[in-house]
């Protein structure tokens, strides 16, 4: 073995890559030459002051903090993950308000309708019934009526039901028509 | 509690299946490793503490890409590697970080000569030590990780092609040009000593 063949080898001989053989030609030039084996003895002596030159370890304490350190950030990081996944939830969710929205208001218009038909049949009723009744419902004739105390229609039990009545169903205008009605109890004579 | 009965790629498996107790306990196991090399590139304990945190992070928030991950260590270390060239970037220009190894936290010395050595050994080795830093720190960058993560770390030189993502022949030239400029400097420090 020559130099040209040696000198690239030296380092895989420091590394212990060589095989057994070229191993030993190897060494046996080294021993014969000065300037391989300066070159061999220099690689040994950069990877031992390298290979001392290792980190101080900084100790259990630290360990245990930073460890703990790493995996409180992990964790939140996972939280964040979950919070992440929301949207779609929310997505999901916000389908399903859409629905409930238009449910609860078609709902509303469906309660509101049956509410004007029941209200609107039960006016209808009172009113037909107080009609019947009571023909009369403004609140002139009544006090011309009235004022007439033996009106052979219009009793005075007559005239309070219908004015209660009207008041009770809310009727439009009730409380214009019986504007006067403390006056109205009062005349009445309720025997 | 730890699990030391399973393999790290057991670990990396039921971690990347979510079970963060694995997480953990690959973080114990690897902790030192990526320290020591951050700290091997930074030279100051808060960069190489910073690298230890990120690295791990990292790693979570790639945990589904870990099933597909052969080497978990390559691939950890890798990692480690990128962020603390990152950082040394970041850091050059700015006044470096001195640091006298007693502002460590609990400093113990890992690795001081497992050999009696006597005081003016002990500082000979010391101010080479030093000498070494410097020189390393002379080093390009990859020429400096491929010299640490070989020489200092002990890394094969397949582990660090995995780690550096370059071909094994790129390791080989990397280290060589590293190790003959490293001779080059001791020597001349030496010949001026003389
Ligand atoms: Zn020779």
């Amino acid at each position: 073995m020559n130099c040209r063949q040696a000198l690239p080898l030296l380092e895989s001989l420091v590394d212990n890559e060589l095989p057994e053989a070229e191993t030993a030609r190897l060494k046996s030039h080294i021993n014969d030459c000065n300037h391989c084996r300066q070159g061999y003895q220099e690689t040994i002596h950069l990877r031992e002051i390298l290979s001392r030159n290792r980190v101080m370890d900084p100790g259990p304490q630290y360990w245990t903090e930073t460890t703990s350190l790493i995996l409180a950030r992990t964790t939140e990081l996972a939280d964040k993950a979950q919070v992440h996944h929301l949207p779609q939830k929310t997505r999901h969710y916000g389908q399903v308000t859409i629905i409930r929205s238009i449910m609860s208001v078609v709902a509303s218009i469906t309660i509101l309708c049956i509410a004007l038909l029941i209200g609107s049949s039960l006016k209808k009723q009172n009113v037909v019934h107080y009609v019947k009744n009571a023909p009369l419902l403004a609140t002139t004739d009544l006090r011309d009526l009235l004022q007439v105390k033996d009106h052979p229609i219009y009793t005075a039990q007559d005239q309070i039901n219908l004015a209660r009545g009207a008041l009770l169903l809310g009727m439009p205008g009730s409380l214009g028509r019986f504007a006067g009605l403390s006056d109205l109890f009062l005349t009445i004579d309720l025997k | 509690m730890r699990d030391m009965s399973k393999t790290v790629p057991e670990l990396v498996e039921s971690f990347a299946k979510g079970d963060q107790s694995a997480f953990a306990e690959l973080v114990t196991r690897y902790r030192k490793k990526v320290y020591s090399l951050a700290y091997q590139i930074l030279r100051n304990h808060l960069d190489a503490d910073e690298v230890v945190q990120e690295t791990f992070v990292r790693i979570y928030r790639r945990q589904k890409e870990l099933a597909n991950v052969k080497y978990f260590s390559t691939f950890l270390l890798r990692i480690a590697t990128n962020y603390s060239i990152d950082l040394l970037r970041k850091r050059k220009g700015h006044s470096k970080i001195e640091e006298d190894s007693s502002s460590l936290p609990g400093t113990v010395q890992l690795d001081l000569a497992r050999r009696v050595v006597t005081p003016s050994q002990k500082f000979e080795s010391k101010r080479l030590g030093a000498e070494i830093e410097k020189a390393l720190d002379r080093l390009p960058p990859r020429q400096k990780m491929t010299a640490i993560l070989h020489d200092v770390e002990g890394y094969t030189k397949t582990e660090i092609a995995g780690i550096l993502e370059c071909p094994e022949a790129t390791v080989r030239s990397n280290l060589h040009i590293a190790r003959t400029k490293l001779r080059k400097i001791l020597k001349h420090k030496h010949k001026r000593k003389e």
